[in-house]
């Protein structure tokens, strides 16, 4: 049987013909209200209706116009930039923007229409972000932008061709690389030390993807000046697994398991920001048991992929025994994880309307034992590395960044409450019912290693506190997926028995979920930061486009700011520290 | 369940392992039916070089040294693999090395995607022998549910492997079995590299 | 490290304040040593208290909802239960299942003439046996499943179904009838039972008051 099976090229026809009203979202009139606010103070643009956040259309030329307007007007982070493919339509790209603004909480988004053949203007001129989103909008449609300074692939290798979410590329056409395909990069040196006149030499080095210190596959190409860094340059795209084409090519409950490959590390909290995006969608609320305990999972999950940075950032750096004691209770988590889920780190066990299956009933005296236990472990490597001379020589003031510099590359998570901004999406927009939870968001001041360490381990006790609260809050009883028969499996004992509900059971199977026609944004607090999914529904069983916002993508992107003028083992530390997951960043 | 096995502060609950052939568990290592494989006939040899022979291939199948060639999920399972809950340096494979030239077992953990794949002939290229290759978790494999424009459908379009562990991830026991399995194979000779 | 807090909801950690003698290295780096070295003496005296399982001759449990290698389930009457209805293989996500359906001559019935599983591409997500309409395919509690041949990873009718009364292991990831939302009884027609009852004490038939459901 051959092992790559041969997909057709989606043909695109048009929205199927769905029984429902189109999406209308919950809040349209006050975001309706709000965008009409913002295109009156803006020339040249309009207005989309009947979105659930407020959305204007701005035309390709007064891009640049806009976003420097709506920055000075308070939305200072860029959030997101991605596009979507209607072939069909004259201009057939909707290149998208979403920014956020830190004062007032709110989004906006902006979407601009670019044909095929036409370019853009860039926005890194305005926010250092969007450096890396137009590479990769490049790479996956082919959109130009004029100005870029550095419009090159970024997810697929350098003999790739085509481009790869155009509705019309074919899922499985593969491209070879071979060893001469591959680019030779050599790194601008930064303006602070070209002309700087000394006896060493200029050397290249590769740490190249398969490394012990760059986690995963992250390659970084570094111009050292005898042991300074003086340029840096990276190369990602080792671990693009096609996931967004992925989700086009299955159905929504099949995306399930995609979304847990992610962030791997807190794989449950991408299917649960997944799952809340489709749920937005169909307009449906989970039960209240089912938000409970995707609450207390999400926060054992938290706490599994804090413990991973921590111990392998202290491992690069030399300190082995924290890896053991940090993974110890890991193990622990695990074992209430695959009690509840089935499996130990990518559970798949979010559906679409709830969970899959109840929660054991030991589980939460188990989650109460792991809260006792916890602590334990975290104290003992604070013990080993809070005071230790070594370990603070080695972070305190090591690849520091500012506040405003992270707001612009558009950081979220604890790198930005790291540098002193307290923004947390659980604060911000409260979800599961986060906002009856008491809970504190830790900052630090300086940006640098250490204030991102300190940050984490609080967040671990802050997460432990949300756990106790829910652990001696009780289950609420009732059902664990929502009772529709269009959006969730119909239980066994009716499927085995009476033919309703083998009817329903069939049609969700083969015919999948069909959400009304309309596009949705969630986001939830993941382990790096806003971890967005943005889902757009043609009303047939296959998601039209799902979009992933990785928030260690644009950390990433900040990293050769972070480190240079300092040194090799420097930069080493400072990578371990920003968590970055190849599975989210490649998405 | 027996108690001294158990473990007072954990949730985990431990059991002996059973008598193979009871309880349809598989025998420790070697399927029911496996052992009596045929083995390539060592022509050409005396008494002495068998003996120097299994001496070598004793030694060389306790004394592992894994790269974890560790890119996704898989890795982490790796991770807890020689965490302190199963140790994989109880047999042998203490020193992880990421270097090729010194190690001799590759154990592909990850999605090994076609931008990473001359990566990957070269770490292979630069490991001397005799080295053995592990395709760990279903992306290693076979490419796992990517059946994508970037994803490499198994490793062995790129190298040879030796075993295979399915799963996603395979649990670490899983993955220990599977280098269980490998050590025997090289014990009993089976895996002739470079000699 | 130093906690304190700056507004409603928002705390600001500093590094902890260190005395005269914490800020020289040594002795804090003993102090250090004195963590590592009570865990030392903690395990040296009390190998019970190892966290450590020594795998091969002590194996984990993993619970009744664990996602390890397929069974097939049959009938008392040997024949299986699968109807070759091909939901398994549209639900999986992997596209691992291929199916061969046939008619059974002596009662018109549908059964899989084919049935293979590639457990290469298999992500284990246990769609399959949430798709099933007969009760047909569970997933036990097995995960040594590493082969060396590649000839060994497609299992077929062969190794999936499990004869009447053969010695099986504990079951793992499978329907639990009337659970999901409504508080139901275990099926009149007799599909619903466990596969049959099972010497191990861990393997506990689903019970559906396990799961409440709302009415």
């Amino acid at each position: 049987m051959s092992t790559l099976t041969k997909y057709s090229a989606i043909p695109y026809t048009g929205p199927a013909p769905t029984n429902r009203e189109p999406y209308v979202p919950k809040d349209a009139a006050a975001m309706d209200a709000r965008g009409a606010e913002l295109a009156a103070t803006l020339p040249n643009v309009e207005q989309e209706t009947g979105q659930d956040l407020p959305t204007l259309i701005v035309p390709r030329e007064s891009i640049v116009g806009t976003l420097t307007a709506l920055k000075s007007a308070g939305y200072t982070m860029p959030l997101d930039l991605w596009a979507v493919d209607y072939p069909q339509r004259e201009q057939r790209f909707d290149v998208m923007y979403q920014l956020y603004s830190l004062d007032r909480n709110e989004r906006v988004r902006l979407k601009v229409r670019v044909g095929e053949d036409e370019s853009m203007p860039t926005g890194t001129g305005v926010f250092k972000g969007l450096n890396w989103y137009e590479r990769e909008v490049w790479d996956m449609y082919g959109v130009v932008f004029d100005g870029h300074p550095n419009l090159r692939r970024i997810l697929t290798h350098e003999a790739f061709q085509g481009h790869a979410l155009r509705k019309d590329y074919d899922p499985a056409q593969r491209w070879l690389l071979t060893e001469k395909d591959v680019a030779k990069i050599i790194p601008k040196i930064d303006p602070r030390f070209e002309n700087v006149d000394t006896d060493f030499e200029r050397v290249t080095l590769n740490l190249g993807p398969s490394h012990p210190a760059t986690h995963g596959t992250l390659r970084i190409v570094v111009t050292l000046d005898g042991e300074t860094i003086i340029g840096c340059d990276q190369e990602i795209g080792y671990l693009h697994r096609c996931f967004e084409k992925s989700c086009e090519t299955h159905t929504y409950q099949q995306a399930i398991p995609f979304t847990d490959r992610l962030n791997y590390c807190s794989a449950f909290i991408n299917n649960v920001g997944y799952c809340m995006a489709v749920e937005k969608l169909l307009g449906i609320d989970v039960p209240k048991r089912a938000q409970h305990i995707r609450l207390i999972l999400s926060e054992f999950m938290r706490i599994a992929d804090h413990l991973v940075c921590i111990g392998t950032n202290l491992v690069d750096m030399g300190a082995l025994t924290n890896f053991w004691y940090l993974f110890q209770p890991r193990e622990e988590i695990y074992g209430l994880i695959e009690s509840c889920c089935g499996a130990r780190l990518l559970p798949s066990y979010c559906r679409i309307g709830g969970l899959a299956v109840d929660a054991p009933p030991n589980f939460l005296e188990n989650a109460q034992r792991l809260v006792d236990a916890l602590p334990a472990f975290i104290n003992d490597v604070e013990k080993l590395v809070d005071k230790n001379k070594i370990f603070l020589d080695r972070v305190v003031g090591i690849a520091p960044i500012t506040a405003e510099m992270a707001i612009d590359y558009g950081f979220t998570g604890p790198c930005l409450r790291a540098c002193g901004v307290p923004y947390d999406v659980r604060k911000a927009n409260p979800y599961l019912g986060y906002e009856t939870y008491d809970f504190d968001v830790p900052i630090a001041d300086g940006g640098d290693t250490f204030a991102r360490y300190l940050v984490r381990m609080e967040e671990m006790r802050q997460s432990l506190k949300i756990l106790q609260q829910a652990i001696d809050r009780g289950m609420p009883e009732g059902a664990v997926i929502v009772d529709n028969p269009y959006v969730a499996l119909p239980p066994k004992s009716k499927v085995y028995n009476e033919m309703e509900s083998l009817i329903y059971h069939f049609k969700l199977i083969m015919h999948g979920i069909q959400p009304p026609v309309g596009e949705a944004y969630f986001q939830v607090e993941g382990g790096n930061g806003e971890l967005g999914f943005y889902v757009v529904s043609d009303g047939t069983k296959n998601p039209y486009r799902v979009r992933c916002r990785p928030p260690c993508f644009q950390i990433y992107s900040a990293f050769p700011d972070m480190i240079i003028g300092q040194t090799i083992p420097d930069a080493i530390a400072a990578l371990g520290s920003l968590n970055i997951i190849a599975g989210e960043l490649d998405h | 369940m027996p108690t001294d096995i158990q473990n007072p502060n954990s949730i985990v609950a431990r059991k002996p392992a059973a008598v193979p052939g009871e309880q349809a568990e598989k025998g420790l290592i070697t399927l029911p039916g496996e052992s009596e494989r045929e083995l390539e006939d060592l022509a050409g040899s005396t008494y002495l070089t068998t003996k120097v022979d299994t001496m070598v291939n004793w030694a060389r199948g306790n004394s592992l040294w894994p790269l974890p060639f560790g890119t996704a999920c898989c890795a982490i399972e790796f991770m807890s693999l020689v965490s302190s809950h199963y140790d994989l340096a109880r047999i042998g494979a203490e020193v992880v090395r990421f270097s090729p030239r010194q190690a001799d077992l590759l154990i592909v953990a990850g999605t090994i995607v076609d931008k990473m794949g001359p990566v990957l002939k070269k770490i292979y290229d630069q490991m001397p022998e005799p080295k053995y290759v592990v395709a760990m978790g279903a992306c290693a494999t076979s490419g796992g549910f990517y059946r994508m424009y970037h994803v490499v459908q198994g490793i062995d379009e790129i190298i040879p492997v030796d075993i295979w562990v399915p799963g996603c991830p395979p649990t670490p026991e899983g993955l220990m079995y599977g280098i269980l399995k490998l050590k025997e194979k090289i014990e009993r000779g089976e895996l002739k590299r470079g000699v | 490290m130093q906690v304190t807090r700056v507004k409603p909801g928002v705390v600001k950690v500093t590094a902890a304040r260190m005395g005269v003698l914490e800020r020289l290295v040594i002795p804090q780096v003993l102090m250090g040593m004195v963590v590592t070295i009570r865990h030392l003496l903690k395990n040296l005296f009390n190998l019970k208290r190892l966290p450590t399982i020594s795998y091969p001759e002590v194996k984990r449990v993993y619970s009744e909802r664990f996602r390890g290698r397929h069974i097939l389930t049959t009938r008392e009457d040997g024949t299986t239960r699968c109807v070759a209805c091909y939901m398994c293989s549209t639900a999986c996500p992997a596209e691992c299942i291929t199916i061969e359906a046939g008619e059974d001559e002596r009662t018109r019935e549908k059964f899989p003439a084919r049935y293979e599983i590639d457990l290469l591409r298999c992500v284990f997500c246990g769609y399959c046996v949430d798709a099933c309409p007969e009760d047909a395919i569970y997933m036990t509690r097995d995960y040594e499943m590493a082969i060396d041949t590649r000839a060994r990873s497609v299992v077929g009718l062969r190794d999936l179904v499990v004869p009447p009364n053969f010695p099986v292991g504990p079951m793992g990831w499978r329907p639990y009838y009337g659970t999901m939302q409504k508080k139901g009884t275990a099926g009149g027609t007799g599909l619903g039972q466990p596969l049959r009852s099972s010497p191990f004490e861990d393997d506990a038939p689903p019970n559906p008051d396990l799961f409440r459901g709302s009415e």
